[in-house]
């Protein structure tokens, strides 16, 4: 038997209609849905678990408390994601003021990425492979927490969740122009900065 | 490196996200089948996309619902067991903070009203740049950490039991992290004013440039209020083999990309472009405009004063009559930022390096961000 399971399932609007309405197990749903995706970009941007979910956390209580505030002007995810920018960059703005240590960590690399395949094959796995994925590593983490706040924003939600630019400048509040000259500069200095670490 | 390469190599981030429309794109494509150094260079950016792009992505604890629903759980009354040290030391510094806003806003406010009011013009050039007073929340934070200070006091001395975390950080409830506490920085509405320009610059007037930008490579767009930053020249290896153009971008031969825009890419397109002006490639607006005189900022000129209200909302401060419309973003300190406060050097009241900034300036509203400050110099506060 096929289940048809998008058929049945709930619009994000339908999910917001019934948010408004108090229903417990539509916001179940629109947390489920989306926590992943928020928690990701999240860390991406900051860059450690622990305020990482502090903010993923915290944009779903303020998306509770202002479901009467959303107009259905942009689309859900943009709405969360704009809640998550401004609590991101709170919270570093917090972080960078008491001093403490961003401390970036990234998974494994995937084989598909061409100049990190070697090092991240699991074939064959030596000390220097690891050696080497862990500079790797460092290097990508070191990279992306050298970009201003700026730019990094951008290029996560760009890089790790595909928002397009108008989407992105929805989240970020900036004009779509903006959102692409500061893609290009995130990339521009991520090349010289990988290049000058030798990752790519 | 010409002129042409500069500008094309602004369009690569939107050419390797296919975010050009096809007849931008068609210019980039051209350029590149004639020009191996930029071919080379667009190569660069987009290994950049690839090793990030294959990252595993992170999922949210598996214990993430669960922690939410202890967020969105209304804070437990009192269980009429009297009050516990911790909230008797809690209970303290909540004095101590309304007291120490009280008595800074006392002391603030006339104090205040008449630096927002003043003459700028008649200020000496070094008080000019000089940052204003601290703002109402560098108050509220001096208070709550004056208050955690004497709670913390009491505490060593044996008069409360609370351990200090309770007092630490914003605390209070107002932690970033404490969801169910219904706090955050409270909104203080003041009324102030700022002097804007009367003669207001077209709309089409140079916009600013974007912060953090290379001087040296600095040009401005003046069509879509979007600064255009140019890439400094980058030493190009000469050993490494120049990658073909279908190599550096898969899709560039796709011919999906060649078809008309869509109402969506129109509407997205339009959102930058002044509505009276015909669209036409921006791209190519960009290349006929080689003008060096848009990179400068319109000098100061003579300013009026009118009254406006802000409000601060969690560390914004925000002119009342905001209503979300576009904002360009500049960061302070930048040399973006000194441009726009050569321009309209009142901005230094209302910027004082502990806060963002919404403000309308010339018919734009700009987001004033202020850069997150160094360890060292936060500890020294």
């Amino acid at each position: 038997m096929v289940i048809l399971e998008e058929t049945q399932r709930h619009s994000d609007d339908d999910l917001v209609r019934a948010c408004r309405e108090g229903q417990d197990s539509a916001f179940e749903e629109l947390v489920r849905r989306y926590k992943d995706r928020v928690y990701n970009v999240v860390y991406r941007y900051l860059g450690n678990h622990e305020d990482s979910l502090d903010v993923a956390l915290e944009v779903f209580v303020r998306a509770h408390r202002s479901f009467d505030s959303f107009e259905g002007h942009s689309q859900v995810f943009t709405w969360l994601y704009s809640i998550a920018a401004n609590a991101a960059r709170n919270k570093l703005r917090d972080t960078s003021r008491k001093g403490r240590n961003k401390g970036v960590s990234f998974e494994l690399l995937e084989e598909k990425a061409p100049s990190v395949a070697q090092a991240a094959t699991t074939d064959g796995v030596t000390p220097s492979h690891l050696a080497q994925k862990r500079e790797l590593n460092d290097g990508l983490k070191d990279c992306l927490e050298e970009l201003p706040d700026t730019y990094r924003l951008p290029f996560v939600l760009r890089t790790f969740d595909n928002l397009s630019y108008a989407d992105i400048a929805t989240s970020v509040g900036c004009p779509q122009g903006t959102i692409k000259s500061r893609l290009n500069q995130a990339r521009k200095r991520l090349r010289d900065c990988l290049t000058h670490k030798g990752v790519i | 490196m010409p002129i042409a390469c500069e500008q094309i190599r602004n369009e690569f981030s939107a050419l390797l996200d296919d975010e050009l429309n096809s007849e931008d794109r068609e210019l980039v494509e051209e350029h590149l089948s004639e020009c191996a150094e930029c071919l080379r260079e667009l190569h660069g950016y987009k290994q950049v996309s690839d090793v990030y792009f294959y990252h595993h992505p992170v999922k949210a604890p598996d214990n993430f619902d669960e922690l939410l629903k202890e967020a969105l759980a209304p804070a437990p009354s009192s269980t009429g067991m009297g009050w516990s040290p911790w909230r008797m030391a809690a209970a303290a510094a909540i004095v101590l903070v309304a007291g120490g806003i009280g008595w800074r806003t006392l002391q603030d406010s006339p104090e205040r009203t008449m630096i927002l009011s003043s003459n700028l013009d008649q200020r000496e050039p070094e008080a000019q740049s000089a940052p204003a007073e601290a703002p109402l929340q560098g108050a509220t934070e001096a208070a709550i950490e004056q208050a955690s200070t004497a709670a913390s006091q009491d505490l060593m001395e044996g008069e409360l039991s609370a351990p200090p975390a309770a007092l630490g950080g914003r605390g209070l409830g107002a932690t970033s992290s404490g969801f169910g506490g219904g706090g955050g920085i409270p909104e203080v509405a003041l009324e102030a004013e700022i002097r804007m320009n009367p003669s207001s610059p077209p709309a089409d007037a140079p916009s600013l440039p974007e912060a953090g930008a290379p001087a040296r490579s600095r040009k401005m767009e003046q069509s879509d209020g979007v600064s255009i930053q140019a890439a400094p020249p980058a030493p190009a290896p000469t050993t490494a083999p120049t990658p073909t153009l279908e190599e550096a971008v898969p899709e560039a031969k796709n011919d999906s990309a060649n078809a008309p825009l869509s109402e969506n890419e129109v509407m997205a397109d339009a959102d930058d472009v002044p509505a009276e002006e015909p669209r036409r490639s921006l791209l190519k607006q960009r290349m006929a405009d080689e003008s060096p005189s848009t990179a400068a900022v319109a000098p100061a000129e003579p300013v009026q004063w009118r009254a406006h209200q802000f409000s601060l909302t969690e560390g914004v401060l925000t002119q009342h009559s905001y209503g979300q419309e576009p904002l360009s973003v500049v960061e302070a300190p930048s040399e973006a930022w000194t441009q726009l406060l050569d321009a309209h050097p009142d901005l230094a009241q209302l910027v004082d390096g502990t806060q963002d900034v919404i403000v309308r300036l010339d018919e734009t509203w700009y987001r004033i961000d202020v850069a997150p400050r160094a360890p060292e110099a936060a500890a020294t506060e």
